[in-house]
């Protein structure tokens, strides 16, 4: 029996060794996609100024959406940030989904708004509009009063009311960049073939914030938000631009994403209720559009253009986390059938099967992976210094990805400004594998368990605001 | 146990793997440091000259005696100077520090700077040669326009725009069109770095282009400088080009110049046309403004999309007092309840905007 169950673990073992491979393999060939993704983008927008092209009317006018659910404190100072925005045609879609608070009135109030007729049907499924209201001082600024029905029944209901091509959607407390619209367009102009584009989303945490504006970058005091920083850069520069190489993008971010709008309509827009819907309807999108056009492009911007706040402390972490996970697996298992499917070319051979065996199942494997080792070389199955020398391989490895994304970084949009910055972000490089990451997988893992058990619900992250994050930076 | 020799190859890649680290790290601090001192270096140069150089400009000092000071090796740090300022000033303040690039010194400096093997030398070079507008430069930028790489041929474009090389618009088009990544969009930025007086020679060069895509790109260049002399050329292309790019073009352009004689072809445009080109065809309906478009903009009031019925709808408004009499009186149109709600919507949304 014992000698059974000690083959069966030495397999699992080589089963983990050759996940772990397979993984290595993976990011190895990301890092080289990242690396040419970005060269390209360099060549292709640092030689001329985007303010002269859409200088000539040849720009595509956006609808900017921007859901808001008991956003007092903030939103005002917001709204007037997102008004700010360098773009010659756009129209900023405040949606306040049934707020408790007065996040209705606080628009209301601040912007001299005046209720407008709309029409009455609409295009995406939605819960009841009560009244439309446009600004008399800003003429592009519209807010949208509807019945509670969560972040993508919002999105949707701003999309009804949007009235030009491309929507872009975002989160009523990311920052953006002044130029993010510019930079956002262009893949759209590009190619017609572009039905979504991701944006770059940092950290805002630790950088200091004027009038809802980036005045300087800097990292966070709270070493769960710098260990953040490092994920996201690895995340976005390294991940993204990977896939978004061989059109593989399964997911563009919720806090700045943009659309054409007559696509988001045709596939029936964002599954309401859903815990990851900006997932959902890029994995949606594959599914359904490839078929009618097998050249349909969802792409992404590598310049960071949005600004967020982290989680500071564990609790908040864990809710992010949690829901992150539950989404993509609701995401993955709603749209299986494309697991190996050679009709969506590398998405189906190669993004798909990444996200399903390493973003999905990967805490599982990773848990796994840890319970069997620690068996295994506590009955002498696997020697310590084997295990030892397996652990600092693994960790490496992971160290090596890191930096790698970090030097990407430099080499291209080189936002951190100071030495001090560069030489932190290499120490939580190495610091991260020392419990943080091992402390998300198994927030992950446990996301699994309670999906598993049909704990499905979509919870509210809490968030500190910026107003507190300026003020912590002042004391 | 699991097998040694996997051990051992564990082991070289520890060893192998903590190499790179420690290598990857040093480069990343090493190109920051690199970074920094250039940074200090420039600083520390600004410091010294930036005086000097705004004593220069508002001087009558001869180029030649202000450059004696900068000794070779620092013409770099200079270069970055004055490109620093180049952007900010113009008239006569422009001209002088243009006396600088084109002074013998800098000059020849920048010539071997384009005959260099590093790019970024190369680039520089055709930067300023673009900035200071010095036509005996223009014959090497020229050549510049040859290279294989996308990135120093888009900025010999620029340049060779910025100096305003007329003659030379057909090769710098010609190898635009040649880039893997160039967008119209791209392409007409540069082009609108020429003075406007280009528009007599794209509006001559008009039916001789090579397809439609580079009329759309010159009726675009007409367009941003509203260049009304080449009004009847691109109404032809309104009528008869069948290039949707290059309609959506001549659609812009007319609204852009408000050219009334354009009514006729916009009729047509408005009845047979796919939505995007249909949403601008409306808006430059709404601008040239005949009573006969009044009558066409009307009827896709009652078209099934719903876009069209808006856009239309603004067009409405817009275009005329009667237009808009005709939308208030469709506001309250029972037997139209769509049309009436857009008719609302728009209604509510000028008149609150003031527009």
């Amino acid at each position: 029996m014992t000698e059974t169950l000690r083959t069966v673990i030495v397999y699992i073992n080589y089963a983990i060794l050759l996940y772990v491979f397979f993984l290595m393999s993976t990011y190895l060939l990301l890092s080289f996609l990242s690396f040419f993704g970005i060269k390209r983008y360099f060549r292709k927008t640092s030689y001329y100024d985007r303010r002269n092209i859409f200088s000539s009317l040849n720009h595509i006018p956006i609808s900017v959406i921007v859901p808001a659910y008991n956003e007092q404190n903030g939103i005002v100072e917001n709204v007037k940030s997102l008004l700010q925005l360098e773009y010659p045609e756009f129209q900023l879609v405040v949606v306040n989904d049934g707020s408790k608070d007065s996040t209705l009135e606080a628009l209301l109030k601040n912007f001299n708004t005046r209720q407008i007729s709309f029409k009455p049907w609409y295009n995406l499924k939605s819960e009841k509009i009560r009244a439309v209201y446009v600004s008399t001082d800003y003429p592009n600024l519209i807010v949208v009063d509807k019945e509670n029905g969560g972040k993508a029944d919002a999105i949707n209901a701003g999309v009804n009311i949007a009235k030009h091509p491309l929507v872009t959607v975002i989160d009523a407390d990311s920052i953006l960049e002044r130029d993010c619209l510019l930079k956002i367009v262009v893949p759209f102009l590009e190619d017609k073939n572009v039905v979504a584009v991701g944006g770059t989303i940092r950290i805002a945490n630790g950088c200091e914030i004027e009038q809802g504006n980036i005045k300087s970058v800097g990292l966070p005091k709270s070493i769960l938000a710098k260990f953040q920083v490092v994920e996201y850069i690895r995340a976005f520069i390294f991940g993204r631009t990977g896939f978004e190489r061989i059109n593989s993008l399964l997911i563009v971010s919720g806090a700045f994403s943009c659309f054409v709008k007559e696509t988001v309509i045709d596939i029936g827009g964002f599954k309401t209720g859903s815990i990851g819907e900006d997932m959902e309807i890029i994995v949606r999108m594959h599914k359904l559009l490839r078929k009618k056009n097998p050249k349909m492009k969802i792409t992404f911007v590598p310049d960071p253009v949005c600004w967020t706040e982290a989680p500071e402390n564990f609790k908040i972490l864990k809710s992010q986390r949690t829901r992150w996970q539950k989404g993509t697996l609701e995401s993955i298992l709603a749209h299986k059938e494309l697991l190996f499917n050679p009709r969506y070319k590398l998405m189906g051979l190669i993004g798909f099967p990444y996200y399903f065996f390493i973003e999905m199942l990967g805490p599982l494997i990773e848990i796994l992976g840890y319970v069997i080792f620690i068996i295994s070389v506590l009955f002498g199955w696997v020697s310590y210094y084997f295990a030892i020398v397996f652990l600092c391989v693994a960790i490496l490895y992971g160290i090596i990805i890191s930096i790698l994304s970090i030097i990407l970084e430099e080499i291209s949009f080189t936002k951190y400004p100071k030495l001090r910055h560069l030489i932190e972000m290499l120490f939580l490089c190495v610091l991260e594998n020392f419990g943080y990451r091992q402390l998300t997988t198994l927030w992950r893992f446990s996301a699994i368990i309670e999906y598993a058990f049909g704990k499905r619900k979509w919870e509210k992250m809490e968030k500190k605001g910026f107003q507190k994050v300026e003020e912590k930076n002042e004391k | 146990m699991i097998s040694i020799t996997l051990l051992d190859f564990l082991l070289y890649v520890l060893i192998f793997f903590s190499s790179v680290i420690i290598l990857m790290s040093l480069i990343l601090i090493s190109l920051r440091t690199k970074g920094i001192i250039q940074d200090k270096k420039f600083k520390d140069f600004s410091e010294t000259y930036e005086e000097h150089l705004f004593e220069y400009i508002e001087s009558n000092e001869h180029p030649s005696n202000f450059l004696e000071q900068i000794k070779e090796r620092k013409i770099p740090l200079f270069l970055r100077l004055v490109r620093d300022y180049a952007v900010h000033l113009r008239g006569r303040d422009f001209e002088r520090l243009s006396g600088l690039i084109n002074s013998p010194k800098i000059f020849n400096f920048l010539r071997k700077d384009l005959r260099s093997n590093n790019k970024k030398r190369v680039l520089r070079a055709i930067y300023f040669f673009g900035l200071s507008r010095n036509q005996a430069s223009l014959i090497h930028v020229k050549e510049a326009l040859k290279s294989q790489n996308d990135v120093i041929k888009i900025n010999a474009a620029l340049s060779l725009a910025k100096m305003n090389a007329g003659n030379e618009i057909v090769e710098i088009v010609k190898s635009l069109l040649t880039l893997k990544h160039a967008t119209n969009d791209l392409i007409i930025s540069i082009l609108v770095e020429f003075d406007p007086a280009i528009c007599s020679i794209l509006e001559s060069r008009l039916d001789i282009a090579k397809n439609d895509r580079v009329r759309a790109i010159y009726v675009s260049v007409f367009t941003k400088f509203r260049f009304i002399p080449a009004a009847k050329k691109v109404l032809y292309y309104l009528q008869y080009g069948t290039d949707p790019e290059l309609t959506l073009s001549c659609l812009k352009y007319f609204m852009v110049i408000e050219y009334e004689p354009a009514g006729n072809a916009l009729k047509f445009v408005l009845l047979k046309s796919s939505p995007t080109l249909l949403a601008y065809a409306l808006k430059a309906a709404a601008r040239i403004g005949t009573k006969e478009l009044e009558e066409i903009i009307y009827e896709k009031l009652f078209v099934e999309s719903w876009q069209t019925k808006l856009d239309s709808a603004a067009a409405l408004y817009e275009i005329s007092i009667t237009g808009k009499d005709k939308l208030n009186k469709l506001a309250y149109d029972l037997d139209h309840p769509a049309e009436s709600a857009i008719a609302r919507m728009v209604l509510s949304e000028k008149e609150i905007s003031g527009k």
